[in-house]
């Protein structure tokens, strides 16, 4: 609503700031642009956190049970941290070029290590009864990992993914705009440059709408595998 | 001594083979201490030269103070921890120390897994020991008829009462395929009525189904009046300071905890417990 109506009311230059119908409008036009550079970038955020994000639980459990790669792995995932991920764009881009795969490497790297983290810290949080109960029966390390340290991870785990989706448009929405074939950064940065500010703000909404979409996936699967929270 | 039961009360339920295959077991505890490193320096020492042998097919009540190392002995006695070196658990002859999977333990909490329905609980154990679910299931099931508890197989713990919930828990140590259950004070989380209508649950399952139990409790009534025998455990260290019968006929009812045998039990214990308390009073 805001949209619609403030750029008019402040006199901002109608060819920098359209409106909301105006940009609405855009998608008439220049659909097919809009539309596979929407659908790039999700391809390469969706891709980019499952591979990740299966790395990083593999990783998780197998270091949750080895202390010595637990704190090795959670050191560099404290250097990644705090280097600015958008600073390893570059990097990906040099050596993988500009299509999709550089952006799915550099989006699982970066899932990997979030999920890494918030799957020790899931597993570190099953109540000691229910551990001293299955270890009672006499059960095996894997089962009692299965049934119950598992299960109660994924509420921790699932949170984590929520994190991750949205931290992986963002991310290949920047390293569009650095370098890339297409995509909504890609697209943005073109339009820019052409002077083509309707459809360029058509492309940020794009943006927000894919970030929106990734976390409600997210979300969706959280609640059907976390059903028994609460 | 093995407990005598009123014949033909009610038939026995085996319920599993694994549980008719074994029958009853005695269990020995030789020589258990448990010491813990609190500091570099300083040790404390939890149980201290615990000796006991618990007949097959009877009640014993482990009681004492809280901290008392109560669960402590528990643990060591399932295989969740270790005695200090030179103790044994023996188990119908067979050394069991540190072996776990033998006994059906319950934990002071109920424990319910929150994603699995009361009957899914309830097999815990019996899955976890490699029967086929739909197998587990269907013993289950029955053991849940039997109890009147079959309306409540499908509900999940946060829908069941806290009584509700011990009951599965119970349910879920009868059918673990051992005779044996430990019980670590599983009644303590209950209000008095609902106690007292899960203590009778309880005996009325004991007397169906053929199983030692080892209770550790705080609750001197409790023991008493589930219990054959009751052993008081002292504090820092764990000792047993008292070792009594408990001269009260089978099948229990609830007029039994009025009656002057209760009173005289409850007197001995009282007496062994206070003396805890006066440890722990001013002097001057």
């Amino acid at each position: 609503m805001a949209w619609q109506f403030v750029p008019t009311a402040l006199g901002l230059q109608s060819y920098l700031f359209p409106t909301f119908t105006e940009v609405v409008a855009a998608f008439r036009g220049d659909e097919s642009e809009l539309i596979s550079a929407l659908w790039t970038t999700l391809i390469e955020a969706t891709t980019g956190v499952v591979i990740g994000a299966m790395v990083g639980l593999v990783l998780g459990a197998v270091s949750y049970y080895i202390g010595p790669l637990r704190r090795g792995l959670l050191s560099i995932l404290v250097v990644l941290n705090s280097t600015p991920q958008i600073g390893l764009a570059p990097v990906v881009v040099l050596f993988l070029g500009s299509g999709l795969e550089s952006k799915i490497v550099l989006i699982a790297f970066v899932t990997s290590f979030t999920l890494l983290l918030y799957t020790l810290q899931g597993l570190d949080l099953v109540p000691r009864e229910e551990e001293r109960l299955l270890q009672s029966f006499g059960s095996a390390e894997p089962w009692i990992f299965v049934k119950l340290r598992l299960r109660r991870a994924l509420p921790t785990i699932m949170s984590g993914l929520r994190y991750a989706s949205s931290q992986a448009i963002i991310l290949a929405i920047v390293v569009e705009i650095f370098s890339s074939n297409g995509g909504i950064g890609h697209l943005i940065l073109l339009e820019t440059s052409l002077a083509g500010y309707v459809v360029m703000w058509a492309a940020a909404l794009e943006g927000a709408v894919a970030g929106l979409a990734l976390f409600g996936l997210a979300s969706l699967l959280e609640k059907r595998l976390t059903w028994w929270v609460g | 001594m093995t407990v005598a039961r009123q014949p033909g009360l009610r038939a026995p339920v085996p319920l599993t083979a694994a549980h008719a295959n074994e029958g009853l077991r005695g269990l020995t505890i030789k020589d258990v201490n448990k010491t813990f490193s609190v500091t570099r320096t300083s040790t404390l020492s939890a149980l201290s030269g615990i000796n006991m042998a618990i007949a097959p097919g009877s009640v014993v009540a482990v009681l004492g103070p809280s901290g008392c190392g109560k669960t402590t002995l528990l643990e060591i006695v399932c295989g969740l921890q270790l005695p200090d070196a030179g103790g044994k658990i023996e188990l119908g002859g067979l050394d069991v120390t540190g072996r776990r999977g033998h006994f059906a333990y319950m934990p002071q909490r109920d424990a319910l897994l929150p994603w699995r329905t009361a009957l899914d609980n309830a097999v815990l154990g019996l899955e976890l020991k490699g029967i086929v679910r739909k197998e587990a299931r269907s013993q289950a099931q029955e053991l849940f008829r039997i109890f009147n508890l079959a309306e409540f197989t499908h509900y999940y713990p946060k829908q069941l009462s806290i009584g509700m919930r011990q009951r599965v828990a119970l349910l879920r140590t009868f059918l673990f395929p051992s005779t044996f259950m430990l019980l670590d004070e599983p009644f303590a989380s209950l209000d008095a009525i609902t106690r007292m209508n899960v203590h009778l649950w309880l005996l009325e399952m004991w007397e169906r189904l053929e199983r030692t139990v080892m209770l550790v409790t705080h609750d001197i009534d409790e023991a008493i009046f589930l219990a054959d025998r009751v052993i008081v455990l002292s504090t820092h260290p764990g000792a047993i300071v008292l070792d009594i019968e408990v001269p009260l006929r089978r099948p229990r009812t609830l007029e039994a905890t009025t009656t002057e045998a209760f009173l005289g039990a409850k007197r001995r214990l009282l007496d062994a417990l206070g003396q805890q308390v006066r440890a722990f009073l001013p002097t001057d």
